[in-house]
């Protein structure tokens, strides 16, 4: 596929989903056979980059779980090794244990870990307990193994983040002419955290647009399409909306955020059918907020404030996303 | 290993990752010519090519310089150009269709859906990778500076996979009649579409993992990984900027291989190592009149380098020990004692018939703890 971004920036072609995922999934599988039998941890870092990149575009639980127990798996046979903390601290991150995931780098740091190894998931641990400036500070700094492209993108997020649109344009247009590469999940990636960016900024025609783009090279990239949901109802388009949570949810029935907002928007929209949707949405919610409730816990309450059934788990949600960042 | 997991880029993503190209006159077919083409190091059955990436293998008439080195004429090479589509749900095959000229032959991944016309006979699909090579005691041998080979190496590729494009071709159909006998082949992986990105490029085996990956002693880059700098480049046709780069990796990389027997068998000439400019011009060279030879691997590049005629196909053929090759050269010269790395083939050998690579290892195994890992 090819297109233009607000930046008139031509997007490179990738891989379609269908290949993509079938040898990411080939490669799972290997790098999964392969730790299970010399538990090489190359293998291990291999196996939780690539499950957590399948994981952001299908949003599977189980592909989560399984990366958090190869990564607590790879610690426990190499806790002198900085590479699983490192594993680990991304883990964290995901799952918004950030204190753990600082402590993890600096766990990897004090085991002679490179600086530029530390740095993408440091700013990365800052970025996503919103010190967007310290996240930025880091990138601009220090040199990081990450590609330009990705640098670049992450370097563009912080600058919307902090209310710099300007330099976040330039920073992502010049993200994308530096991508280099076939495969859609480096470039989805950055789109999608550039639609995330700037729907935390209220700013829903460009996160809207981003969220197409990912869509483009994935058109099973269930964040892409709730947040799609999302944007276009703050934007008052409801049947973009419903439209959007409906591919959502039939790409990932198990996945709380998209059942719960198309329940939502359902029963906004006043289209009906709204009720079977919250009951479901609100038992993944609680089922996943009992198995990693930092995780959920923003989601979960503004679910549950939203829907207005469950008062009380609505509070203990938002108390609990309330510390989270601390 | 090759050109196995050869750069920072294409460690990101195996379709890219071109690992070995092999081009030689087709056995007892005088007039064809065959070239194999190995991608997706390690793949296991089910691993696909990508729809948006041009495998393209290049043929170019080779000139010999006054410096006696053999260049591609770039003005007039053939490109054969190999793209893929998506899965065909019922059958787990892809749609290849292959470019050269104005011809078009449209071919299925796997041997169902290989073909074979009046002009050309092409496979594509998972078999056995045919390469063989000690990894671990290579990156000894260099580490430490001394050549430490067991008379039994470790192969690290022994049971493993890649997805292969092979080829063969009436050479004249494709080259024309009055065409010289030498050519100069690459091939090279770029995006589809406009721009072209280039992502990978390969030549001879180990351009990039022995002579340009270690910054040894490079007196330029010291800090520079250069493989995806060197895969931006048109092979046929290297900018100046770059070529200066490289030569000096490459001089730095040679003179450590030379210094690994205690003597000097390559004293530099002027300010680089007299094979410099050869493996700069990193292509395979064939002699389309000639007929198979198994071992014809460099033979016309040290004839011309050494003023002779040479006597054999050249190219690369399938089973040929290139790691053998490559070290009793740089190690002893042309006519050094064998350096070997006590593994001298591949598990179960390349076939003499098309398609020419062993079966597909259905459960491959671990792959050796020296050899990187794909990420994504």
């Amino acid at each position: 596929m090819s297109a233009s971004i607000s930046c008139d920036l031509a997007l490179p072609t990738c891989t379609s989903e269908s290949l993509a995922l079938t040898n990411l999934g080939v490669q799972i599988t290997r790098w999964g056979a392969d730790y299970a039998r010399v538990s090489r941890p190359a293998d291990a870092v291999a196996l939780i980059d690539g499950l957590l990149n399948r994981h952001s575009v299908r949003a599977d639980h189980t592909d989560l779980r399984l990366a958090e127990s190869t990564a607590r798996d790879f610690l426990a046979r190499a806790p002198d090794d900085p590479d699983a903390w490192i594993a680990s601290a991304i883990l964290d991150t995901t799952l918004h244990r950030f204190s753990a995931a600082e402590d993890a780098l600096a766990r990897a740091e004090r085991l002679g870990a490179r600086a530029s190894s530390l740095a993408e998931p440091r700013a990365d641990m800052l970025e996503a307990r919103g010190d967007a400036f310290n996240a930025l500070a880091l990138r601009l700094d220090l040199p990081t193994d990450a590609s330009p492209a990705d640098r670049l993108s992450r370097i563009a997020c912080c600058q919307v983040a902090l209310g710099d649109p300007e330099g976040a344009e330039a920073s992502f247009a010049s993200a994308v002419r530096s991508y280099r590469g076939p495969s859609p999940f480096a470039l989805a990636a950055m789109l999608f955290n550039w639609g995330h960016a700037w729907q935390h900024r209220a700013d829903y025609g460009r996160a809207s647009e981003a969220f197409g783009f990912v869509l483009g090279y994935l058109p099973g990239h269930v964040r892409a399409w709730r947040s799609l949901a999302a944007s276009a109802l703050a934007c008052g388009e409801g049947q973009r909306a419903l439209d959007a949570a409906g591919q959502a949810v039939e790409l990932n029935p198990e996945d709380p955020i998209s059942v719960g907002t198309l329940g939502l928007i359902r029963r906004h929209t006043g289209c009906g059918g709204h009720r079977p949707l919250l009951a479901r949405a609100h038992l993944i919610f609680r089922a996943r907020m009992a198995e990693h409730p930092e995780a959920w816990a923003g989601h979960a309450a503004e679910f549950w404030a939203a829907e207005g059934e469950h008062p009380a788990q609505a509070a203990q949600a938002a108390a609990l996303a309330s510390v989270r960042h601390r | 290993m090759s050109d196995h997991l050869s750069s920072p880029r294409a460690l990101k993503d195996p379709v890219i990752d071109l690992t070995d190209l092999f081009v030689f006159p087709v056995p007892d077919t005088p007039g064809w010519l065959a070239a194999v083409l190995d991608v997706f190091p390690g793949a296991l059955p089910g691993a696909v090519f990508s729809d948006a990436v041009a495998y393209r293998i290049r043929l170019a008439p080779a000139v010999v310089g006054p410096d006696r080195v053999i260049r591609a004429r770039s003005k007039d090479e053939v490109s054969i150009e190999f793209t893929f589509g998506e899965l065909d749900a019922s059958s787990g095959n892809q749609v290849g269709r292959c470019w050269w000229g104005e011809e078009e032959v449209v071919f299925g991944t796997g041997s169902a859906g290989a073909v074979s016309t009046e002009t050309v006979s092409i496979f594509a699909g998972l078999r056995r990778d045919p390469f063989f090579m000690d990894v671990q005691h290579d990156v000894i041998t260099r580490t430490t500076r001394q050549l430490s080979f067991q008379d039994q190496g470790v192969d690290a590729v022994r049971g493993l996979n890649v997805l292969a494009v092979v080829i063969e071709f009436d050479a004249t159909g494709m080259l024309g009649e009055n065409r010289p006998p030498l050519w100069a082949v690459a091939a090279e992986s770029t995006s589809r579409g406009a721009p072209v990105a280039r992502f990978e490029r390969i030549g001879r085996p180990e351009a990039k993992n022995i002579l340009l990956a270690s910054v040894g002693d490079d007196p330029v880059n010291r800090a520079v990984e250069l493989r995806d700098v060197y895969n931006l480049e048109d092979p046929f046709a290297i900018s100046p900027p770059a070529a200066a780069a490289f030569r000096a990796r490459f001089d730095a990389n040679l003179a450590l291989l030379d210094g690994l027997d205690g003597d000097v068998a390559w004293p530099f000439e002027g300010e680089h190592h007299p094979l410099t400019e050869t493996v700069l011009n990193d292509h395979l060279v064939v002699d389309t009149t000639r007929p198979f030879s198994p071992d014809g691997f460099l033979e016309i590049e040290r004839s011309t380098l050494s003023g002779r005629s040479h006597g054999t196909c050249g190219g690369r053929w399938l089973n040929h020990d290139v790691i053998d090759a490559l070290y009793t050269i740089t190690v002893g010269g042309w006519n050094g004692p064998h350096v070997s790395d006590g593994v001298d083939g591949a598990e179960i050998p390349a076939d003499p018939a098309f398609p020419y690579l062993a079966q597909a290892n259905a459960n491959p195994p671990v792959p050796h703890p020296g050899v990187a890992v794909h990420s994504t």
